[in-house]
């Protein structure tokens, strides 16, 4: 199967590594096989690189559905899938974008996991910080906010 | 920050779920952060429903028609500016931490089910013990006709009677919302039983239902047969305690034969003895839908015991069984651990309180060298070495720990040492 990133570099790889991610799997169902190559102007060289390590390492795992996915606990990550997050923040939320616009769901589950971990235990100011978002409440919305739901604070 | 779109920051932000004092942190990050996470902060509140401040907030969504009702209890109404958000409408379970302690009883009931007929966000409800009785049964019953949001209903132990019971079958007959279903320990006897059985041939949506404990007869489960036969959405089933009997566990069992649906039956303590554990080991030589099957405290005896191990040989989707307690003896443990050679799919086996002697202990450790696949298997309270007194002892022999500690010829020896040093 032929891809082309956003800049026109072109990617080959297995079928059954593209058929990790839904979109792909779903167009191949309908066109076929074909020389053409599939274009994603959403997807950049560098990320789709990324996605086709990810997507090569896991080809052999069976395919989640919700069900099962539901009970997994949110810590688990093993350590390849670890090491492949280590990464700048603005490629984890690169490969973000890609997973939901490719909709590869491990893939998804695993970067969003990666966040969510980089914001336990962390105070508002500090996770502004983190992810360099500016406040835009007004001091009384802030405190009406933390008023309102002070109630999780407790035991 | 580059800019997500919405349905990844909520993927983000699921993974937060339960952990509140993090959820709080985010939401005063920014507006977006916070609109994002107020519906998920709010979705379960669990143990917090006690909170005097999350109850506070609870009386400010009120409208003056709900305060109104508040007035003959005397509560002083919080004095603040109407809410940010419409927090209560983004609560999709309530669990019995709201009432933990007081019983709400028929009225209580009868107060859900009213909020139950115009709610539409809330999806689990659990209202154990709170001694509903037949009239809070019957309100919530009602509700349900009109109900289309609500997923999981627990009323375990509710005294709700064959009334209450029946009330609940019809509205299984309209109801198509509701997946979960538990009506454990709720004296419906063998007429509430058999409506609800009945109502099964109709509804397609139910996928779990616990009857435990409601002095169920034979009836029932010839009942409940005829509805499996008809039924297509129902995996589970639990019938643990009920008096079905041989006859009852017979029905069952030819249904089974047929049956594409069910996943998991519990048939615990329903007096199948040898006649009903036969025709049910037989039924799983033709079933290829089950994976769990509880039949422990049925006296089953050897000769039932040795139906099930032979039934093992045959089927391939089983992955737990329980058979605690059902006077196999060192013949049918042997019957088992042979079987054990053969099946390549069941991963959980408890033969616990079986009186097996070191000889059926050995069995089965013979038989681990060749099996792969079981996972754990529970040979606990039963009489190996009883002489010594270690029979108590309960231990759960773990077949992959094992595994990695010997190495091939080796572990048939170590393992039946293992046996007869801890059990």
């Amino acid at each position: 199967v032929k891809l082309t990133s956003s800049e026109g570099t072109e990617f080959i790889i297995d079928r059954k590594v593209a058929e990790k991610s839904v979109l792909l799997k779903n167009m191949l169902e309908d066109v076929g096989e074909s020389d053409m190559a599939i274009p994603l102007p959403n997807v950049t060289g560098p990320i789709l690189n990324k996605v086709i390590d990810y997507c090569t390492h896991h080809r052999d795992d069976p395919f989640v559905s919700q069900e099962d996915d539901s009970k997994k606990v949110s810590d688990d990550i093993d350590d390849w899938d670890a090491e492949f997050c280590k990464v700048d923040q603005g490629t984890l939320f690169e490969l973000i974008l890609s997973a939901n616009y490719l909709d590869i769901k491990p893939l998804l589950d695993l970067t969003c996991k990666t966040v969510a971990n980089m914001i336990k235990g962390k105070t508002p100011d500090e996770i502004r910080k983190t992810f360099n978002i500016t406040n835009d409440f007004t001091p009384e919305e802030e405190e009406h906010v933390r008023k309102e739901n002070e109630w999780c604070e407790e035991r | 920050m580059i800019a997500l779109p919405i349905e990844c920051y909520s993927a983000i932000f699921n993974n937060l779920q339960n952990n509140f004092k993090d959820l709080f942190s985010c939401i005063l990050v920014n507006r977006q952060w916070c609109r994002i996470i107020i519906p998920i902060l709010w979705r379960d509140p669990k143990k917090y429903f006690k909170n005097v401040k999350l109850i506070e907030m609870f009386l400010l969504t009120l409208n003056a028609k709900e305060q109104a009702l508040l007035i003959p209890f005397k509560i002083t109404l919080p004095s603040q500016q109407k809410p940010l958000f419409e927090y209560t409408s983004y609560i999709t379970s309530v669990n019995n931490y709201l009432y933990h302690g007081i019983s709400i009883g028929p009225e209580g009931g009868k107060a859900f089910a009213d909020a139950l007929c115009i709610n539409i966000t809330l999806k689990n409800l659990n209202l154990c013990r709170n001694n509903l009785d037949s009239e809070g049964g019957k309100a919530l019953a009602d509700a349900l006709c009109k109900n289309v949001t609500l997923t999981s209903l627990d009323i375990c132990a509710n005294n709700l009677g064959s009334e209450g019971g029946r009330a609940l079958a019809d509205a299984l007959c309209k109801n198509t919302a509701l997946m979960s279903l538990n009506l454990k320990n709720n004296n419906l006897r063998s007429e509430g039983g058999k409506t609800l059985a009945d109502a099964l041939c109709m509804n397609a949506t139910l996928t779990s239902l616990n009857l435990a404990h409601n002095k169920l007869g034979p009836e029932v489960g010839k009942a409940l047969a005829d509805a499996l036969y008809k039924n297509t959405a129902l995996t589970s089933l639990n019938l643990q305690g009920n008096n079905l009997g041989s006859e009852g566990g017979k029905a069952l069992a030819y249904a089974l034969c047929n049956n594409i649906i069910l996943t998991s039956l519990d048939l615990a303590s329903i007096n199948l003895r040898s006649e009903g554990g036969i025709t049910l080991a037989d039924a799983l030589c033709k079933n290829n839908t089950l994976t769990s099957l509880y039949i422990c405290n049925n006296n089953i005896g050897l000769e039932g015991g040795k139906a099930f191990a032979d039934a093992l040989r045959i089927n391939t989707t089983l992955k737990n069984l329980n058979l605690s307690y059902n006077a196999l003896k060192s013949e049918g443990g042997k019957a088992f651990a042979d079987a054990l050679r053969i099946n390549t799919t069941l991963k959980n086996l408890d033969i616990s309180y079986n009186a097996l002697k070191s000889e059926g202990g050995k069995a089965f450790a013979d038989a681990l060298c060749i099996n792969t696949t079981l996972k754990n298997l529970d040979l606990s309270y039963n009489a190996f070495k009883s002489e010594v007194g270690k029979a108590s002892s309960q231990i759960f022999i773990t077949h992959y720990d094992y595994r990695t500690l010997c190495a091939g010829r080796m572990i048939c020896g170590k393992y039946a040492c293992f046996i007869e040093k801890h059990l």
